[in-house]
């Protein structure tokens, strides 16, 4: 026998259906709203805890490290003085670069000096190189003067004094800071 | 009709509230939540980025540390040591002239002066000898340890030899008191820095001589005879 749907109620009493179905749709909506937000709930809470977890692992994972590291200090305390020593040897290597390069120079000049020509004087610096060199004979100088002119030593060079005497011969003075 | 109006919204009322407690709580625990998950975030993203620099930092200086880092570091601190370092260059001096058969005079050493950095003492002397010695000489200032550097010379004829009167200025600087913080990163040499430490190991060590204590040899009687 088929179950019959019986209401007791008075008509009077009975909600119009317009507003039993949006009951029923706000139900619904309740039901998966309410679904929605345990689920976003549960899942947040999920990841928070594995965040957590993860977290803590990385931490133990650092702490291992460190104290692995911290038995390397000695190498560590070598390197940062080392780093220290280099950056200030750096510094003075990089300002000694001027004198180094009139230094060589002066080398260069002393090894084009013909035979019976000599480095009388100098004075350097690391901005500016003076020399003065003394020969006996014009043609000595003269080969000298060549030499210097032809293997280009100093960019730039003022011969500031040709002097001749009896006693000792040719002297000729240049100068390379006047020239720059 | 009134009857019908309140049993309408008795039946809309449970649904409704529900919604707006939901609302109410998605709004509350979606900021507290979202706030956490950030946080949680960030520190995750931290410690894992701290974990790759110790890992970096633990394979450099193991690769790094031996014997090699030793010799380097004593290398960097004979170079530019802690310590007034006049002595040790003037004994630089006094043996290069000592080999290359050079006569080494008047070597004074002026006051310290204080740069940014570094301190150093000008050291003055006259060096005598043949031309290209001297010049020789003059050059390898600059291949000795501790490091220096000529400020300026001068030249005289002097017979068939040259005199230079030299101002040489020699370096050190004091040590570093602190490392960095474990966690702070660690980067290995770079080219530029290998090249200079080249250099350094390269550069002319002064002689040390360490004595040796004699041991006690008793008093003597001094009137046995």
């Amino acid at each position: 026998m088929a179950a019959a749907s019986i209401n007791l109620l008075p008509i009077e009493l009975s909600p119009q259906s317009g507003a039993a179905k949006t009951a029923n749709l706000f139900k619904r909506i309740a039901i998966v709203y309410g679904a929605i937000v345990v689920v976003f709930l549960i899942g947040a809470g999920a990841f928070i805890l594995l965040m957590s977890v993860q977290s803590s692992s990385i931490k133990n994972q650092n702490a291992a490290l460190t104290a692995r590291i911290t038995t390397l200090e000695a190498a560590e305390q070598k390197t940062v003085l080392i780093r220290d020593r280099l950056e200030k040897i750096k510094g003075v290597i990089a300002g000694s670069v001027g004198m180094e390069k009139n230094l060589v120079n002066l080398s260069n000049v002393i090894s084009i000096l013909p035979s019976g020509v000599a480095i009388a004087s100098a004075e350097v610096d690391s901005t500016r190189t003076k020399f003065t060199v003394s020969g006996s004979s014009s043609q000595e100088i003269a080969v000298f003067l060549s030499s210097l002119v032809a293997q280009k030593i100093y960019p730039n060079l003022i011969l500031k004094t040709f002097s001749f005497n009896p006693g000792s011969g040719y002297v000729v003075s240049f100068d390379s800071l006047d020239a720059k | 009709m009134n009857k019908n109006i309140t049993i309408n919204l008795k039946i809309l009322l449970m649904p409704t509230l529900a919604i707006v407690v939901l609302t109410i709580i998605t709004f509350v625990f979606a900021g507290v939540i979202l706030d956490k998950i950030n946080t949680v975030n960030a520190d995750l993203d931290a410690l894992s980025r701290s974990k790759n620099v110790l890992e970096a930092k633990l394979s450099t200086l193991t690769s790094i540390s031996g014997e090699s880092l030793t010799d380097t570091s004593e290398a960097a601190s004979i170079a530019l040591p802690e310590k007034n370092s006049a002595l040790l260059s003037m004994a630089q001096f006094r043996s290069m002239a000592s080999e290359s058969s050079l006569v080494l005079e008047n070597m004074k050493v002026g006051s310290e002066i204080k740069d940014s950095t570094t301190s150093h003492v000008d050291v003055t002397f006259d060096v005598e000898g043949p031309t290209e010695g001297v010049i020789s000489y003059l050059k390898s200032v600059a291949t000795i340890a501790p490091i220096n550097k000529i400020s300026k010379f001068k030249i005289s004829s002097s017979g068939g030899n040259i005199r230079a009167s030299v101002t040489s200025s020699s370096y050190w600087s004091g040590f570093p008191k602190t490392i960095p913080a474990v966690e702070s990163p660690f980067e290995p040499f770079t080219a530029d820095e290998q090249k200079l430490i080249d250099h350094i190991a390269s550069l002319r060590k002064p002689q040390f001589v360490t004595l040796t204590p004699e041991g006690d040899s008793g008093r003597v009687d001094p009137f046995s005879l």
